[in-house]
């Protein structure tokens, strides 16, 4: 037997994770993402590569960013899949918003076509059967699948799927070290047939976050010390709190009354969602959730575009993230020429993007348009939060679970070719690493029920001495029957054969010693 | 009782009949009728008519013998009878399993209430041990919980005497888990106590039986197996030979990686305890690189998925010492480290055991839960303290640490600090400064007495540094000032320290009061005393930088003296401190200038005669302020006097309490005239309320009663003097009502002629008494009427005595009020301690709520017990007017009547005649109504 593994989306790219796995028979879909960097029909992995839409047993999402849903209302609403798609709680109360934010990004701003209308999510999302961490579900007579909690962003899981003894884990995205106000991944001991994992960092080792923190709440606090005003672009999802709760901790526990804004719009939204599913978040904010929800930030005051301007310091998050355009663009244009000011840019900039032109080398004036030119003289700081596992959280999960097979997904080529070399060598199991719409087979061992002759195991019993458990018996498998274990003289009974002993005699010459 | 004895009369004679046929005698003796009698009390056996007769307990009896062993109230006879037959039974129920077992639950559970019998139940059930496997297993059991309800030798001493090698082997070896379940727990159990009791195995024995449990299927005998090894490991620590924790080790190595939780745990902490002895323990094997593997091997615990497993990882790595710094080095980083780094030792674990431990202690300080995270920061610090090149990357982890969100792990981080400080391996740098200082001024002041402790042994690398700790913990005094005694301590800690660092701030500190002019204020600032902190704090205690610390510092500390000692408390004396900044400033003084007692003792009583002397002297000087209208002046007199009265006050003795309680109260009521006589200036300014005059002459007059009311044993001189300030008040009235009424002159008059009984006229009531006969107007006179008045007496305050009462009420807080019926009178039980009352006055008992009228009651002192001086009682006294209202509260206090106050008529209709005056604290009582409950 085998799991069979057709990989439609991220093989060797980061973006529109999708894989379709058959095992025992039964076909899986995990995740069904879009690439964000394609707005033709390489968004979206090639389902004319699936032989109908509906032999599908489940269609399972791990979270909600869009290269890991994006796709699903085409697959649902244009493709026509009918059966049923699991996803969190979370999941499935964050995804439309992010679903239409893009929709509407790509039909409002860009002025492109849309896959999907804002119906299609609506019609989508009311099929999606929530689940919950660590349940169990039998999604029929066979197949059974569990979510596990992954950290990485609200609601993220890995996905536990069985068929008979065929076992396998699709682990979407995921952290190995927990941040604030996300726990770590965490998993059982699963004996694996086959663990499909992200490799986005497959081969970079990620030093203490106690030195990004620190160096991050330093420069806030002493740009605010000293008068200054300070911005930070991100994207409304995950980072945001992130961050929010680490300088809402700082501002608390130091005593500074300088306020903290939000800019207003899908930010808000966001953390009533996390306000609401505290279950989900960092063993942190469950002990303080107690006394206080941690989303309920002290520090944070209700903002008006107005303030942009008012005098004293303060901290701004603003969306978009990049400083792409946007809310966070036009704050950028006010704050940047001054000297007191300190742009805090967390994570990765897409290239083109303000953000990226700051964090490659520190530009004195932008050119945004032919008449408009920013003076450049704030200060800026680049923070490297990650949600993703490095290669040594890789390393540790694939230790710890010990599959048979590794596939590696959602990664760039060279890295996941270095960390197979890894997996293979220093913990010796198979590892690949397919590109799109490849299909590895995977083989499987198969159990098999035989049954014991009654001699034999009353021979077991006598002759098990001490610490050695081993017996001696004979395997018989005939056509048409149950493969049975028999002891030596029913063997020699049913064959019909004598025993016949052969015995040597040796000499050994005390000369040999 | 007389049915328990008769039961237990009727069981002796059962068990005196052989057992065969007490059966038969059973269903037709007078017992089965007491069985019946009783009822359920006892039915200990039930019979069957059996060609093989059999004692057959059916669970009615059972349950009845289980009762009455039970039972506290149970005879010691019954108690012995029922155990009796129940033994006796026994053996004949061995066919039953289900009775059987259910006997033997009900024996052991006698034997912790009855210690005399175990030793007759735990022998006579030794028969048993080697029967059916329920039964056995049901022995066991039995014997485990009378063993455990033994005081500590004798359990074991009990199953010591019953169990040896070969039944202990072969039970082991059952094929039944809840025998071998059983006699492990027992062998855990005695394990535990293997030193006091004697041993029914050797040493060898127990080892090889626990370790072939460790391979059991069972988890849960698995993990009783290992805490088996540790209890014995830990007993028998010294006593062990070197080949037992070796052997453990293996074993526990081998079971780190258990598919279960529990025994993963405990398979961790063996790993942790075997490398802690073979770490102590000399042998010829390569010592370092056999700790090394051991700290290998639990680091790669520190990622396991189950965070108990995770907590005893980082237990154990704190307890294996001498690991090489190599490994130590890997474990604090995530990327393994090249040989350059690692030398032989890495590249020989990478073939053994993988670069497991890389990162081992990053991944517990980022760990997700706090407890994970304090341990590895406690183990981080014991292997800090140990190596110094693991101290210096360890201290960036600690340090960053700090900005932790739990306070619990900033706590054990500071710890950790602190303990690398006090071994001076910790090397601060300049990074660090920002995050540790930031502690100085952290919401917690654990936090912020932990961060002070470890700069009081830092050594700080440069000035810049030095000086921005100094601002910081001078930022922490601004914030907190009640912390000033901690900081000043750490600040003078701090400058003996860095004794050039410190000079340097002296001398800046010297050119700053040298540009300054003479009575700038900003001087005296709390940053200013810190800062003088430390620069005198290395002349201080090395006597060096003496002469180059600028004089002007010193004169300047000398103010600062109590301050300054308080927080040197321990270290210097405050005397030595005095005449350290005298010598060495530019003030002019002689040693016998300072008064020694202030310095070390608290004030003696003749200091205390002079201080009171001295203030009755001052006091008579206010009265010449306020004669010559300096009525802001006098106030501010007055007040200082009153500030230093309560700072005297806190070292007083007793008899000096009173005292300076009197002179207190006294100089209230000068601070009243003063702002009378102030208002009785500006009357003829159109500013004159008349309104603000009474009160403040009514506050005069209740401040006046208080005083004559309040003490007891008044010389004459003091008492004349008393009364002519209650004829000052008179004039005071009087001259403020238009036309006098003719009870004021009354009263006027009585006093005079009082005072004329006791016959001490002074110049100002000859006064009065002429200007009275003259019928002149007073007020004409106010001014020449003060100024004869005349301040004397006060001299001769001395051996008064207070007159107080205090009161407790009984059973009442706020949180469990007392309990009413709306409308009914309520009783409130009272403590009541009365000093010094003398039994003509007379007392009450003064109630009010708020807005209503307030009830009084008489007390009656017969009532009391004691004599003049303390007399005491407890009543119930009842509150009538209870309101009808779910919970109210009560004010109570006792009263004193004024009996020479003039009197007026039906004051209060059941009430006191007189003016009256609080002798004791006011205090609340809380009820709530009975339906509100």
């Amino acid at each position: 037997m085998a799991i069979q593994c057709l990989i439609l989306g991220a093989g060797q790219e980061v973006g529109k994770s999708c894989v379709v796995a058959m095992i025992g028979g039964k076909k899986i879909m995990f995740d069904c993402g879009m690439h964000m960097g394609f707005s033709d029909h390489r968004a979206f992995p090639d389902f004319s590569l699936l032989s109908s839409s509906n032999d599908i047993s489940c269609v399972v999402i791990t979270h909600f960013h869009l290269d890991h849903i994006g796709a699903l209302p085409y697959f649902t609403e244009v493709c026509g899949y009918n059966g049923p798609i699991y996803m969190t709680y979370p999941t499935k109360a964050l995804a439309p918003l992010m679903l239409e934010d893009y929709r509407k990004i790509l039909v409002d701003r860009r002025g492109l076509e849309e896959q999907y209308t804002y119906e299609n999510i609506i019609h989508c999302m009311n099929k999606v059967i929530p689940i919950d961490i660590k349940q169990t579900i039998q999604v029929d007579k066979d197949l059974l699948i569990r979510a596990y909690y992954a950290g990485h962003v609200l609601g993220a899981a890995m996905i536990y799927a069985q068929v008979g003894e065929e076992k396998m884990l699709y682990t979407g995205d995921y952290n190995m070290t927990p941040d604030r106000h996300l726990g770590a991944a965490q998993i059982d001991r699963l004996s694996l047939d086959l663990l499909i994992t992200e490799s986005t960092y497959a081969t970079t080792v990620r030093d203490s976050k106690y030195l990004r923190e620190r160096e991050f709440l330093k420069a806030v606090h002493t740009c605010v010390a000293a008068g200054g005003k300070v911005l930070i672009p991100t994207f409304a999802l995950g980072r945001a709190q992130e961050l929010c709760i680490l300088l809402d901790d700082y501002w608390e526990r130091m005593n500074i009354n300088v306020p903290i804004y939000f800019s207003a719009g899908l930010t808000i939204q966001a953390n009533m969602y996390y306000k609401m599913l505290i279950g989900w978040t960092s063993q942190k904010i469950k002990d303080s959730y107690t006394v206080r929800n941690p989303f309920d930030f002290k520090h944070v005051c209700p903002f008006e575009r107005s303030m942009i301007n008012l005098p004293g310091p303060c901290v701004l998050f603003a969306t978009p993230g990049m400083i792409s355009g946007g809310f966070s663009l036009e704050v950028f244009k006010q704050w940047a020429p001054s000297d007191k000011n300190l742009i805090a840019i967390p994570g990765y900039c897409v290239a083109g993007t303000i953000g990226h032109k700051l964090m490659s080398g520190k530009p004195t004036r932008i050119d945004l348009d032919k008449d408009t030119r920013i003076d450049v003289r704030c200060q800026i700081h680049q923070l490297t939060f990650s949600p993703h596992t490095d290669s040594k959280g890789i390393m540790d999960l694939v230790e710890f679970l010990s599959p048979k097979h590794v596939i590696l997904v959602h990664g760039e080529k060279p890295k996941m070719a270095a960390l197979k070399q890894r997996i293979e060598s220093e913990l010796g199991i198979q590892c690949e690493y397919p590109a799109n719409n490849e299909t590895v087979l995977v083989p499987t061992t198969q159990s098999l029920k035989i049954s014991a002759s009654k001699t034999f195991v009353r021979n077991c019993t006598t002759e098990l001495d001490g610490d050695e458990r081993i017996a001696e018996g004979i395997l018989v498998m005939e056509k048409g029957h149950n493969a049975k274990i028999v002891s030596e003289e029913e063997f020699l009974e049913t064959i019909g054969a004598e025993r016949n002993v052969v015995s040597f005699t040796g000499w050994v010459s005390p000369l040999a010693q | 009782m007389s049915k328990y004895r008769d039961a237990s009369y009727q069981l002796r004679l059962l068990c005196t009949v052989p057992p065969s046929r007490s059966l038969l005698t059973c269903s037709a003796s007078p017992l089965s009728s007491l069985m019946e009698e009783e009822g359920s009390l006892v039915q200990p056996l039930t019979t069957t008519c059996n060609p093989n007769p059999l004692f057959q307990f059916d669970l009615t009896s059972l349950s009845s013998a289980q009762a009455l062993l039970l039972n506290p109230s149970t005879s010691i006879d019954t108690i012995h009878s029922t155990v009796d037959s129940l033994l006796l039974s026994l053996p004949h129920l061995s066919t039953n399993a289900t009775s059987l077992s259910l006997a033997l639950s009900v024996l052991a559970q006698s034997a912790p209430r009855h210690p005399s019998l175990s030793q007759s139940i735990v022998s006579s059930v030794r028969s048993l041990i080697n029967g059916q496997d329920r039964t056995s297993s049901a022995v066991l059991s039995a014997l485990l919980s009378i063993a455990t309800s033994c005081h500590n030798e004798d359990g074991s001493s009990i199953l010591t005497s019953i169990l040896d090698e070969d039944l202990v082997l072969s039970l082991a070896s059952s094929g039944v888990y809840k025998i071998r379940s059983r006699i492990l727990r027992l062998l855990v159990f005695v394990v535990g106590r293997w030193k006091c009791s004697g041993k029914f195995l050797t040493d060898e024995v127990m080892v090889r039986v626990f370790l072939r449990f460790t391979g059991d299927i069972y988890p849960i005998l698995r993990r009783d197996a290992i805490d088996g090894l540790c209890e014995f490991l830990t007993v028998a620590r010294d006593g062990v030979d070197f080949c037992v924790p070796e052997c453990c080790l293996e074993r526990a190595i081998g079971l780190i990686g258990d598919d279960d939780e529990f025994v993963r745990v405990a398979a961790v902490r063996m790993v942790g305890l075997c490398g802690e002895m073979l770490g102590e323990k000399e042998n010829g094997v390569d010592k370092i690189g056999q700790m090394d593997t051991i700290f290998t091997q639990i680091c790669s615990m520190a990622r396991d998925m189950s965070v108990k497993v995770r907590i005893e990882a980082f237990n154990a790595l704190g307890k294996v010492k001498l690991v090489s710094d190599a490994v130590l080095m890997q474990s604090l980083s995530k990327k393994i480290l090249g040989s350059k780094n690692g030398g032989k030792s890495i590249i020989k674990l990478d073939k053994a055991s993988k670069p497991c431990a890389a990162g081992a202690y990053i991944h517990g300080i980022e760990d997700e839960f706090y407890v994970v995270r304090k341990s590895a920061c406690r183990s981080l610090g014991i292997h800090a303290v140990m190596s110094i090149k693991f101290a210096d990357d360890s201290i960036n982890y600690l340090m960053d640490l700090m900005n932790d969100d739990s306070e619990s792990v900033r706590l054990e981080a500071l710890d950790s600090l602190f303990r690398m400080t006090a071994q001076g391996c910790l090397n601060v740098q300049e990074k660090h400064m920002h995050m540790f200082l930031g502690l100085l001024t952290d919401m917690s002041s654990l936090v912020r007495h932990g961060a002070r402790k470890i700069l009081q042994l830092m050594k700080l690398p440069k000035l810049e540094i030095f000086k921005s700790t100094v601002n910081e913990l001078i930022a922490n005094l601004e914030k907190y000032p009640e912390e000033e005694e901690g900081i000043f301590f750490s600040l003078f800690s701090l400058g003996k320290n860095h004794r050039e660092f410190s000079l340097n701030v002296a001398k800046d500190l010297a050119k700053q009061i040298k540009r300054t002019s003479k009575g700038d204020l900003t001087f005296a600032k709390p940053s200013m005393a810190a800062t003088l902190v430390v620069c005198i704090a290395s002349p201080l205690s090395e006597n060096e930088n003496v002469p180059d610390t600028p004089v002007v510092l010193f004169s300047y500390a000398v103010p600062l003296l109590g301050r300054i000692s308080r927080a040197l408390q321990g270290t210097f004396d405050q005397h030595f401190l005095l005449t350290f900044l005298l010598d060495h400033s530019n003030i002019k003084w002689k040693s016998q200038d300072l008064m020694p007692e202030i310095a070390s003792k608290g004030i003696s009583e003749d200091l205390m005669q002079s201080v009171i002397k001295f203030i009755s002297k001052s006091v008579g000087d206010a009265w010449s302020l306020i004669k010559g209208s300096n009525g802001n002046d006098a106030e501010k007199f007055l007040r200082s006097c009153m500030k230093e009265l309560e700072i005297i006050s806190l070292n007083a003795s007793q008899a000096a309490i009173t005292t300076l309680d009197f002179f207190s109260k006294y100089i209230q009521i000068l601070q009243l005239i003063s702002k009378i006589q102030c208002k009785f200036d500006s009357r003829n300014s159109t500013t004159f309320h008349i309104k603000s005059h009474h009160i403040l002459l009514e506050k005069l007059d209740s401040a006046l009663r208080k005083i004559r009311y309040s003490f007891t044993g008044w010389t004459k001189e003091v008492e004349c003097h008393i009364l002519e300030l209650s004829l000052l008040v008179d004039v005071f009235t009087f001259s403020l009502a238009r036309i006098p009424s003719n009870e004021h002159l009354k009263n006027l008059l009585s006093k005079i002629s009082h005072l004329e009984a006791i016959s001490c006229l002074s110049d100002f009531t000859k006064e009065i008494k002429r200007l009275i006969e003259e019928r002149s107007s007073v007020m004409v006179n106010l001014h020449s009427l003060l100024k004869v008045f005349e301040c004397s007496g006060l001299e001769f305050v001395r051996e008064m005595k207070p007159i107080k009462a205090e009161l407790k009420v009984v059973g009442d807080d706020s949180e469990n009020p007392l309990t009413f019926v709306p409308g009914l009178p309520a009783g409130i039980r009272l403590w009541i301690t009365l000093h010094n009352t003398s039994s003509t006055d007379r007392l009450w008992l003064h109630m009010s709520v708020r807005g209503r009228r307030p009830q009084y009651v008489f007390l009656d002192l017969s009532n009391f017990e004691g004599s003049e001086e303390v007399r005491k009682c407890s009543s119930l006294i009842p509150f009538y007017k209870t309101p009808k209202i779910a919970s109210f509260e009560i004010r109570v206090c006792i009263v004193i009547e004024c009996l020479s106050e003039h009197y007026e008529v039906l004051k209060e209709r059941d009430g006191p005649k007189y003016d009256v005056t609080e002798l004791s604290v006011e205090k609340l009582v809380y009820f709530s109504s009975v339906k509100s409950r």
